[in-house]
């Protein structure tokens, strides 16, 4: 354990909670509840920073309360029925992601590109292409094998793809 | 260890997913939205959850006092006395106690009293669906457990029974953890270790890992 000084609640909120709204956001939370679950994602942080060692960057340990807090909403009985019902559950979910001119047409777009993915394969994508860490942090955030991580991004790209390709072949 | 992939926001050309994905790193909330989440995040925001003293913990936890910042009280009690390797004396006749340090830190008030009836703010505000904003229950849920916190000296029977009030409305709270804290140090108050024991083991089961398993053990040591 370093001997910095431990942040505040307060000063984790200002330097990250835009961040962690962005990425509560790509891991599929509706922009409605994205709020509930930053703020539980923060009184986890009260509840919980005391206890952090140090063991990981305060980052990662951050993010990994993030993705675990956004997996349990996911699997909440009321958000499985919407989601099953009304897969991607965002808006302008019509939103294709070719031929994305605007900004809110490229989140639409983002969205929808994300909504191809499970959520295990979505979480390694969000954290290293969006928000940019390494792998090997990505593999303790989301706790799994650096190489299982590796499997996720790669058969995610190709996901991806094949979902813009088929979108292309469709509008032509 | 394998080279990380060039991700694709950095590669040239940038392919259209790329492209999505450098748009994805732009959206980001509002400054009000921020703001908003700040504001309901007041209490936690404001507490000193991060200090590295449970005195100064306790300190800064106790002016924000009033409901407004009984969630922080609530959780910064827990949490400055999980920094604390003993409870802190309080007086020569207060036994010590998961609660009490944090309890004995602000300036002496009258706690409430034990008949009072729930106070209209932890009644009358407390919502019942579960379709209530997760700020709006949590400060309900921190008025009621404040109320059952300022009990346990006094009064932990009254205090036992506003856990179990809690528990009862907010049986997944974002407070059970705290909840269920002063209701295992009322029953120990209370000399009915056996059921404080029951009630810890139960905690332990629940909440695997838990920042206030310390203090739970304490409270009711096996």
């Amino acid at each position: 354990m370093n001997d910095e000084p431990r942040p505040t609640v307060r000063q984790i909120f200002d330097e990250h909670a835009r961040y962690i709204w962005r990425t509560l956001r790509h891991l599929g939370i509706p922009e409605a509840d994205a709020p509930d679950l930053c703020q539980e994602v923060f009184v986890t942080v009260h509840r919980k920073l005391p206890s952090f060692e140090a063991r990981s960057s305060l980052r990662t340990w951050l993010y990994g309360i993030c993705i675990r807090i956004a997996s349990e909403y996911r699997r909440r009985p009321y958000v499985r029925k919407e989601m099953s019902l009304s897969q991607p559950a965002y808006e302008a979910s019509e939103q294709c992601a070719v031929g994305a001119d605007s900004a809110l047409e490229q989140r639409s777009a983002v969205q929808h590109l994300l909504a191809v993915l499970d959520e295990d394969k979505r979480q390694v994508v969000v954290l290293y292409e969006i928000e940019g860490f390494s792998m090997k942090e990505v593999a303790d955030i989301v706790a799994c094998p650096l190489q299982t991580a590796y499997s996720r991004l790669h058969a995610a790209r190709t996901l991806m793809l094949s979902a813009l390709n088929a979108e292309r072949r469709a509008e032509t | 260890m394998p080279d990380d992939p060039e991700r694709l926001v950095n590669a040239t050309p940038r392919s259209q997913v790329g492209e999505l994905f450098a748009s994805a790193a732009r959206d980001l909330p509002s400054e009000a939205q921020l703001a908003r989440l700040a504001a309901d995040l007041g209490p936690v925001l404001g507490g000193a959850a991060g200090a590295t003293s449970a005195a100064a913990g306790a300190s800064v936890l106790v002016k924000l006092g009033g409901a407004a910042g009984a969630l922080a009280l609530l959780i910064g009690a827990g949490l400055a006395l999980r920094e604390t390797a003993k409870p802190a004396p309080t007086s020569a006749t207060v036994t010590p106690s998961v609660i009490a340090p944090a309890v004995a830190a602000p300036p002496p008030t009258s706690p409430e009293p034990p008949s009072a009836a729930p106070t209209a703010e932890s009644s009358a505000s407390a919502p019942s669906s579960k379709s209530a904003p997760v700020h709006a229950k949590a400060l309900s849920e921190a008025a009621l457990l404040e109320q059952a916190r300022r009990a346990l000296a006094s009064s932990p029977s009254y205090a036992l029974q506003l856990a179990n009030e809690h528990r009862a409305r907010f049986p997944h709270g974002v407070l059970s953890q705290e909840r269920e804290v002063i209701a295992i140090e009322a029953l120990r108050r209370l000399q009915r270790g056996a059921e404080a024991d029951q009630r810890a083991k139960g905690f332990s089961k629940a909440f695997p890992g838990s920042a206030h398993q310390r203090m739970v053990n304490e409270a009711a040591p096996k």
